[in-house]
């Protein structure tokens, strides 16, 4: 993966990571505390409601309380005048006070004036079997001992909940006794509770205490509850107690999650605008990273590879700059002029390795041409004493008996001839690297050479001829002398008797020549240097004979080895050409 | 010296017939052989007093004859001749029990008083 992409994935990556957190704390920490402020605000305002059904039941309480200590009331309830009745019991005062009922209570309990209005209808109804449940003699709405007392509350009727208020009626003073007790009821109906909703703009329901949230609203305290319904509203829930302080009502206040919506959008347009910044911000950082190290890196890359592609150590890299790019750069270039210089160091050395290795093959081929002219010699000197230690002896005799010259002088002259054919053979073998090659009878030149070796008896000699060797191309005297050779050494290697076996096979386009003893084979260690002059490992050979064979083995274009187990045996094998091109060519096939 | 046998061994027949007749001229009793092997059987048949030996003998080598000559008679006085002139710095011819190394070509003189030494 290129540099380039992976920078890319880290500050990807980083971002993606980075949003992610931003993402959960913002959600955590800026949406719970925008929940958190709506709920305030949502108890605020179900406070807000409480006040004003305080406030109304107040001024309920308060009508009372001018009503019941008031000296036309003190009397109204001795005398039951119809005056009171006609000038303030009348409809208008329903409406104005916003009463439903007013009940006259003397102060045994016994209702002596009670009123129930209907504002919808604008009508007078009877009043509510229900509430008079209420009012029995010696009940709390009944029972107060001194001119200040009072009760003031809710009491949930099955028609509607009702506001109450309950007063003793005394004089104006707020003297007594006590004559009786003024009720003053006001229903918190539909219409009461929009005239409430108006005055707090608040969206009002009331509800029977059964509503599912009764008990967690038990266990709140205060007795205020908030609960989203949705994600556009969210209720505020409060207990209203009735005058024995038995749960009575729940009161809600349905609000539009305006505060929530705003933290949805401020986290929205805080994640957005975080990611947008973000996103830019990786841009900017990508392109300078891109312009200050990462194309610099890529071009130094770059060069390095196409120096390794033309391996040209001479080339060097260029990079500008002060940093550790450029000093990168700087350590490839000294790299690459050590490298330059090393392989200057190496071709030198492999030049002057390579006139090293000629110098000394050319001392080797030197050597060896002086180790054949020195083995041509040796050989040379040691067949010519022969003759010339006959001449000799013959000269000796020759002084002290004249008288038989005669024979002394053929022996002398057998000797010179004898002299002239060995020089005639190394003149020959001097000029001709090439024997002389004639179709020879291969077989009969070996059935030759064993019949004259005259092994001793202890020794077995067998020969197998295979077919076609009739006609092999040979220096058949060279060839012979080869023969003469290898069979002279089988025979020396098997001083204690043993098997000598020679055969002779056409092969394809070769002819085979093996030579087997069962001797005493020959160390391993010689092996290598069997077929090189005077590597002999008997004592006393001088080792010309093998190297002989060899020379004139590949004189014939052909080859000569060796097997040999020390113990067991030694096999010659030599491998000739069958047919001599051109000149002698093989028999028509039938 | 009239009653001293003397072997002659070597392939090359000119050289061994003038040297036996230079030899018998000096009163030797002189026989020889062209093989090895040849050698070896007139040893057992005949006690020479010295052997004449050629190293390189077409079927044996020089100091193979030798051992067998010692074995059967271990006294014999042998003169070993060879026509390789380095042969005689590389043989050790007192441990061998060759009386003396003599290289082709050798002067009769030399020849005869070598063999006078070596048998008296």
């Amino acid at each position: 993966m290129k540099i380039y992409n992976k920078t890319l994935i880290i500050i990807g990556s980083t971002i993606f990571i980075f949003s992610s957190f931003l993402f959960l704390t913002s959600h955590f920490i800026i949406l719970f505390g925008f929940q958190d402020l709506e709920e305030r605000a949502v108890r605020r305002s179900v406070e807000q409601a409480l006040r004003a059904l305080s406030t109304s039941l107040e001024e309920l309480d308060a009508t009372n309380l001018d009503w019941a200590s008031w000296d036309d009331t003190y009397n109204f309830i001795e005398d039951k005048n119809r005056d009171y009745i006609d000038s303030n019991l009348v409809d208008g005062t329903f409406i104005n006070l916003r009463l439903n009922i007013i009940l006259y209570y003397d102060s045994a309990g016994k209702l002596v004036f009670g009123k129930a209005f209907d504002h919808e209808n604008c009508m007078e109804v009877s009043i509510p079997s229900s509430l008079l449940e209420h009012l029995t003699p010696n009940s709390l709405l009944l029972s107060h001992s001194e001119p200040w007392d009072g009760v003031k509350g809710l009491i949930n009727l099955p028609e509607a909940p009702l506001l109450i208020s309950s007063r003793p009626i005394t004089r104006s003073d707020g003297s007594g006794p006590i004559r009786g007790f003024l009720i003053m009821g006001r229903y918190l109906n539909a219409e009461e509770l929009r005239r409430l909703a108006e005055v707090t703009n608040l969206k009002l329901e009331i509800k029977g205490p059964e509503a599912s949230m009764l008990p967690a609203l038990l266990e709140a305290d205060p007795e205020i509850m908030v609960q989203p319904l949705d994600d556009r509203l969210t209720v505020g829930y409060s207990l209203l107690r009735d005058i024995y302080g038995k749960p009575g009502l729940i009161l809600t206040v349905t609000e539009h999650r305006e505060i929530y919506a705003q933290g949805l959008r401020t986290v929205s347009f805080f994640i957005a605008s975080s990611l947008a910044t973000g996103l830019l911000v990786s841009i900017m950082i990508l392109k300078l990273l891109d312009r200050m190290i990462l194309s610099r890196l890529s071009h130094l890359s770059q060069e390095v590879e196409n120096i390794e592609k033309l391996g040209d150590p001479s080339l060097r890299v260029q990079v500008s700059g002060e940093d550790e790019i450029s000093s990168l750069a700087g350590r490839v270039n000294s790299m690459l002029e050590r490298l330059e210089l090393s392989q200057e160091t190496i071709r030198r050395y492999s030049q002057s390795l390579e006139e090293l290795v000629e110098e000394k093959t050319r001392e080797l081929i030197r050597a060896e041409r002086m180790a054949a002219a020195g083995e041509v010699s040796a050989m040379v000197a040691h067949d010519l004493k022969s003759p010339l230690q006959t001449i000799r002896n013959a000269v000796y005799t020759l002084r002290r008996r004249p008288e038989e010259s005669e024979s002394l002088l053929k022996l002398i002259d057998g000797a010179v001839e004898q002299a002239a054919t060995i020089l005639e053979d190394l003149h020959r073998d001097i000029k001709e690297t090439r024997p002389g090659l004639e179709a020879t009878d291969l077989g009969a030149l070996i059935r030759r050479a064993l019949e004259e070796l005259h092994p001793p008896q202890s020794i077995s000699t067998s020969l197998k001829l295979g077919e076609g060797l009739n006609q092999v191309p040979l220096d058949a005297s060279r060839f012979r002398r080869v023969l003469d050779n290898l069979l002279k050494n089988s025979i020396e290697a098997m001083p204690n008797g043993g098997d000598l076996t020679v055969s002779a096979d056409a092969s394809g386009d070769e002819v085979i020549i093996r030579i087997s003893d069962t001797g005493r084979g020959i160390p391993e260690e010689a092996l290598d240097n069997l077929f090189k002059p005077f590597s002999t490992t008997k004592p006393g050979g001088l080792g010309l004979g093998l190297a002989y064979c060899k020379r004139t083995v590949e004189a014939h274009g052909g080859r000569i080895t060796v097997d040999s187990r020390p113990g067991e045996g030694t096999t010659f094998t030599i491998t000739i050409p069958r047919w001599r091109p051109s000149t002698i060519e093989p028999p028509q096939q039938p | 010296m009239k009653n001293k046998w003397i072997l002659i061994v070597d392939d090359d027949e000119g050289l061994v017939s003038t040297f036996k007749g230079i030899l018998e001229a000096e009163g030797y009793n002189v026989d020889v052989a062209t093989t090895g092997r040849g050698a070896l059987e007139k040893c057992e048949d005949t006690v020479f007093d010295l052997v004449i030996l050629d190293f390189m003998l077409p079927d044996m080598r020089g100091d193979e004859v030798l051992r067998y000559l010692k074995k059967i008679h271990r006294g014999l006085k042998v003169l070993l001749i060879t026509g390789y002139s380095t042969f005689k710095d590389s043989i050790d011819a007192l441990s061998l029990g060759i009386s003396e190394i003599l290289l082709k070509p050798i002067s009769p003189e030399e020849l005869l008083r070598a063999a006078g030494e070596a048998l008296s």
